[in-house]
């Protein structure tokens, strides 16, 4: 599979989870191409909600920064593994910026999808969607399903679907990257 | 009552968020000793200010637009900023309430949020008052003419007041208002209806193709620079 992992964690506050990715991708190269985007230093600017990406320019942002790359690598993906500790019980705000930054690889057009409102596609094809995080002290199982709810919400949105989210808490590099051989 | 509002739209004072605050102010102040300081998220790029900022304030409303499905990632970045509370007692930390607008007009879209803003009130120590919930500004701007489009921002911006002023006297969000204002909860089959007929015959994209042509970008809609 052609797998990208979009690396939501801050190393200066979480080296732990920075050390598990590493040792995930280790894991995943054996099985799959994988790129790998650290967005801690990387050069990805808010959204600003001008719509240029839908208006102005279809399909592209206005800003010019390393979001192009990320979102070539994204198109051309069989599976986006989104990846980031829970800050506040929630991914990372690097990570959800990754998402906004998203909007222009849908149309503006808009149609009815499970009896609510949603933009259609702009490309014929998108990656199946996976998330990883590390639980806080407190996650318990009300905030599990809040992420897990509102991402789906999110792939739902990307044209694609939710189809794999876990914690690296309790579970070994090589058993994820055996789970994820089978999405 | 001191209330601190932040507006965690990029756009500042050019947003809709900051439309239905309009409305919000203007019922809040209607009543005595009820002051306020507006915000931009975009003012708390660094800790030095928000600490002044929550000292100040007695409730705080964080009021922002849905981006894919949640809040803005530099809305979740303020929100990392906010872990201090979790520092202090619940009785010395603000209240908070919050306001989430959605381009889609169902409330359905924002509910998942709602809970996840309740849930971080427990987390930050905080006592939660609530969520306004109010979609489709940006709907109702593609699909009607100006002058109706403005007719019913302003019956909304009217229904915020109407929030406002009961908080200011209350200290507290009117459930019964706020059920008023996110309608509808999902659309109603009869939308559905009329939905389905406009797509087939292809009427329903009249406002962004106006928006199109106007850029000159019409027949390059489609475009997949991607790929
Ligand atoms: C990157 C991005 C993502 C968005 N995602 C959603 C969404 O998931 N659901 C929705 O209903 N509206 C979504 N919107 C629409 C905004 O919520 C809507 O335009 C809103 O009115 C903007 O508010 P503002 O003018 O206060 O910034 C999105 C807009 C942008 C720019």
């Amino acid at each position: 599979m052609n797998i990208t992992l979009i690396n939501g964690n801050d190393p200066g506050q979480n080296k732990g989870f920075e050390d598990y990715m590493s040792r995930l991708n280790n894991e995943l190269v054996h099985n799959h191409d994988v790129e790998w985007f650290h967005l801690q230093a990387l050069s990805i600017k808010d959204c600003l909600g001008c719509f240029g990406c839908w208006q102005k320019t279809p399909g592209q942002c206005i800003f010019k920064d390393d979001m192009a790359s990320l979102i070539i690598a994204y198109l051309h993906s069989d599976l986006v593994l989104f990846a980031s500790p829970l800050i506040l019980g929630f991914p990372s705000a690097l990570l959800k910026t990754s998402h906004d930054r998203l909007i222009p690889i849908i149309h503006p057009y808009t149609e009815i999808k499970n009896g609510e409102l949603h933009h259609e596609a702009r490309y014929k094809k998108y990656p199946k969607l996976g998330l990883l995080m590390e639980k806080e002290v407190d996650t318990d199982e009300e905030d599990i399903k809040i992420i897990t709810d509102i991402y789906t919400r999110i792939a739902f949105s990307f044209k694609s679907a939710l189809v794999y989210l876990t914690f690296i808490n309790t579970k070994s590099p090589e058993e994820i990257a055996h789970e994820i051989g089978h999405c | 009552m001191k209330l601190v509002i932040v507006n965690g739209s990029p756009k500042r004072k050019l947003s809709n968020t900051s439309k239905l605050l309009e409305g919000f102010v203007a019922g809040y102040e209607e009543n005595r000793n009820c002051v306020f300081e507006l915000f931009s998220v975009r003012d708390f790029e660094d800790q030095t200010n928000l600490s002044q900022m929550i000292n100040k304030a007695d409730y705080i409303l964080l009021a922002f637009p849905l981006y894919t499905n949640a809040m803005q990632g530099r809305v979740k970045r303020f929100l990392e900023m906010l872990t201090l509370l979790s520092q202090t007692s619940k009785e010395s930390n603000p209240k908070l309430l919050f306001l989430i607008q959605s381009g889609f007009p169902e409330a359905l879209h924002s509910r998942v949020v709602e809970r996840y803003l309740e849930k971080l009130c427990k987390r930050l120590n905080c006592e939660y008052m609530g969520t306004i919930i109010r979609g489709g500004i940006d709907t109702i701007n593609q699909s009607l003419p100006s002058f109706l489009s403005g007719r019913v921002i302003c019956f909304f911006q009217n229904q915020m007041k109407k929030i406002g002023k009961k908080f200011g006297e209350t200290g507290e969000l009117d459930q019964k208002l706020l059920k008023q204002i996110a309608f509808p909860e999902k659309l109603p089959w009869i939308v559905i209806l009329f939905f389905k007929i406009y797509a087939f015959f292809g009427v329903h994209y009249f406002g962004f193709d106006s928006v199109l042509k106007e850029n000159n970008m019409w027949s390059n809609r489609d475009a997949t620079p991607y790929v």
